[in-house]
């Protein structure tokens, strides 16, 4: 479980790909989410892509071997959403922790296979946590400055329910991603905190934000700099930033963050930037291409994809990573 | 290149703001404050938030890179008070772009304010008034919440009032706060109590030479730790002249800044500045601050009675401050 600190050091690691994109390959019905355990729910399931790991296992488990296959080094659980302030859409607050837990152990033992076909390149499972959908420091009302839909006690409790689940499931690392709030990133990371100090362990924690858009900023107002002094109070093992951009958009920004942390690095874009349809079109080698120049630059330490990448973009990124040697960091003088 | 490598306070709004010995003065606006202010007092009571949002806008404007929120009134729900205004601060970016410093007595004010701000504020303060347990507490919730801290040198028995007392209660807060909490050395803002002087009583004579002496060693033997205070304290003898008042904070903050005081709450309209203070005045003022002859405190009070009721023109003091930090300090900046 350690292994992952001396790992890093050695060489880029490779994250895997979306899963929401996947997951549209098995073009699941209502009745395939719901599944016989809960075909008499009262609400709507579909769309509920985190069920899935107790409805449809074996599809989660497929998914998380053609990543591995592809060469990532670390998948994520399938558990963006798999808070209870999320799954309040679904009426499934309840089903919280067992989404978590059976998340975990999916990707646990998926893990555990392909490290025993290949003990040379151990594999590891990053607990996801997204960001849940509500903002602690902007308001969803024009017309009521001050008020908010969620406040940090909310998600510190709601977060921590997800992390306990998580850790009992067996999750290496944590990966609290997909930052559009820095605010609601503070509450994951102080549950985080209060988990292992109430557990008395340690267990490395990925942070990675959202840039939105050319104004480089976070959607909750932030600039790069500003994101990573609001979440280095904690030890990190990286830091990052994922979605919303294609690689070469997300450049520069990644560049700013790479100067001035001491934690390593990672980055999982977009597949490039959606289509009309909202399809995302960017191919393996054009990705691929766009990575190579973040190593030839030195930036990475951790490398993967995030919405509209599928196993042939992995697998592609993982050759490429595999030529370059890891960011170093650079301690200045 | 790094940052946190080179252990500089490092806070942020929307924006980052670092602390490096290049930024000189780092000037914390005092105006959201109900206890040091009565207009922003009667905004927040009256319920003018629109209003009250304006003084901290001005106070940006005008150049403060930080801005202290206080909320402690009696008549004022705290907790409250300091959530919905930080909530609304948060909606404004020409405001939010700077560190917030959450300021409060009461332990509950000060989370309540760390609990809506995204950015990486200062509490204002902690300090071992309440014992040890109690001072542990607090920082360890203070870090896992993401902030700097400002230390009042305080302790179970009061408020340090020596040059000794000072950095004894600095040395030993930094060592707890350091070895048992693991808290970040360079997120520690030291304040080791600005006093009156000139108040007619011998034992607040050497109140702003033990400041001094007291700042310069907390530099230098606290590695990374910054030092902080309330400026306006120094004259409060002097309430009603401006003039005096106005060289009194002047020339303090131009020998606490070559002391190595780094951050501070100075009010920009209440500051003359320090190359323009008439050399009599000055004089006179300096040999209060330095405790240099006897009779300085009645020189200062004689000197004050001849420029009593004179009014300052705004304009020029309000330069002081633009562009952020005090450009006009020339010469304690390059001294520094």
């Amino acid at each position: 479980m350690v292994n992952i600190w001396q790992d890093i050091q050695k060489r880029i690691l490779v994250l895997d790909g979306a899963m929401g994109t996947m997951l549209q390959r098995y073009n699941f019905s209502e009745e395939d989410f719901r599944g016989e355990r809960f075909k008499d729910y009262k609400s709507p399931l579909k769309g509920n892509n985190d069920l899935l790991s107790i409805t449809q296992p074996e599809a989660i488990a497929e998914i998380h071997q053609k990543y591995f296959e592809a060469g990532a080094d670390i998948v994520e659980t399938n558990t963006f959403s798999a808070t209870s302030i999320a799954m309040a859409d679904y009426n499934m607050e309840e089903l919280v922790y067992e989404i978590n837990y059976e998340s975990a152990k999916i990707a646990k033992q998926v893990a555990k296979e392909f490290a025993k076909q290949n003990p040379e390149k151990p594999r590891y499972v990053a607990g996801s946590i997204g960001p849940t959908n509500k903002t602690a420091s902007l308001s969803p009302d024009v017309n009521r400055p001050e008020y908010r839909a969620i406040t940090f006690e909310e998600l510190r409790k709601s977060y921590k329910e997800q992390v306990e689940a998580l850790i009992d499931g067996g999750v290496d690392v944590l990966l609290v991603e997909t930052i559009f709030d820095t605010l609601n990133a503070k509450a994951a990371l102080f549950a985080i905190e209060e988990v292992k100090e109430a557990r008395n362990i340690t267990i490395p924690i990925m942070v990675s934000g959202t840039i939105t858009d050319a104004s480089g900023r976070t959607l909750s107002g932030q600039t790069v700099e500003a994101f990573l002094t609001s979440i280095s109070h904690i030890p990190l093992l990286s830091v990052g930033l994922n979605c919303a951009l294609g690689a070469d958009q997300l450049k520069p920004y990644l560049q700013r963050l790479s100067n001035q942390t001491e934690f390593y690095t990672s980055a999982h874009p977009n597949a490039g930037l959606p289509n009309a349809f909202g399809e995302y079109e960017q191919t393996p080698k054009e990705m691929k291409q766009l990575i190579e120049d973040y190593l030839q630059d030195g930036l990475i330490n951790i490398i993967g994809g995030c919405c509209g990448t599928n196993p042939e973009h992995i697998k592609a990124i993982a050759e490429v990573a595999k030529k370059y040697k890891p960011r170093r960091i650079v301690i200045p003088a | 290149m790094s940052r946190n490598n080179n252990k500089y306070l490092t806070l942020s709004g929307l924006e980052p703001l670092v602390v490096t010995p290049e930024s000189n003065f780092i000037n914390i606006g005092e105006r959201t404050n109900v206890t040091g202010s009565r207009k922003f007092l009667r905004l927040i009571k009256e319920e003018k938030l629109e209003e009250a949002l304006d003084v901290a806008r001005h106070q940006v404007e005008g150049g403060a890179q930080i801005i202290d929120v206080n909320m402690d009134e009696g008549m004022l729900d705290g907790v409250e008070a300091m959530t919905t205004f930080l909530n609304l601060i948060a909606s404004e970016p020409d405001i939010s772009r700077v560190p917030i410093m959450i300021d409060s007595s009461k332990w509950e004010i000060i989370e309540a304010g760390l609990q809506v701000a995204q950015g990486k504020c200062v509490v204002n303060s902690i300090s071992l008034k309440e014992g040890e347990d109690t001072f542990i507490h607090h920082a360890k919730l203070v870090k896992r919440y993401g902030a700097a801290v400002i230390v009042m040198a305080f302790d179970e028995v009061g408020q340090a009032d020596t040059y000794q007392r000072r950095i004894d209660i600095c040395k030993r807060s930094y060592d707890i706060l350091v070895n048992e909490v693991q808290f970040a050395p360079q997120d520690i803002i030291f304040d080791p109590n600005i006093f009156p002087v000139a108040t007619g009583m011998d034992e607040h004579r050497k109140n702003a030479l033990d400041f001094f002496n007291a700042t310069k060693w907390i530099r230098e033997n606290l590695p990374y730790a910054n030092v902080s205070g309330g400026v306006s304290n120094v004259s409060f003898s002097f309430r009603g002249n401006n003039v005096v008042r106005e060289a009194m904070h002047s020339a303090f903050l131009y020998h606490a800044i070559k002391n190595g005081m780094n951050l501070g709450i100075v009010n920009p309209a209440m500051l003359e500045v320090y190359d323009e203070i008439p050399k009599e005045l000055l004089e006179c003022v300096e040999d209060v601050l330095f405790d240099k002859r006897d009779d300085a405190t009645e020189r200062l009070l004689d000197y004050a009675e001849t420029v009593k009721g004179q009014r300052k023109e705004e304009e020029h003091i309000v330069q002081v401050f633009k562009n952020g930090g005090v450009t006009l300090y020339k010469n304690a900046l390059r001294m520094h």
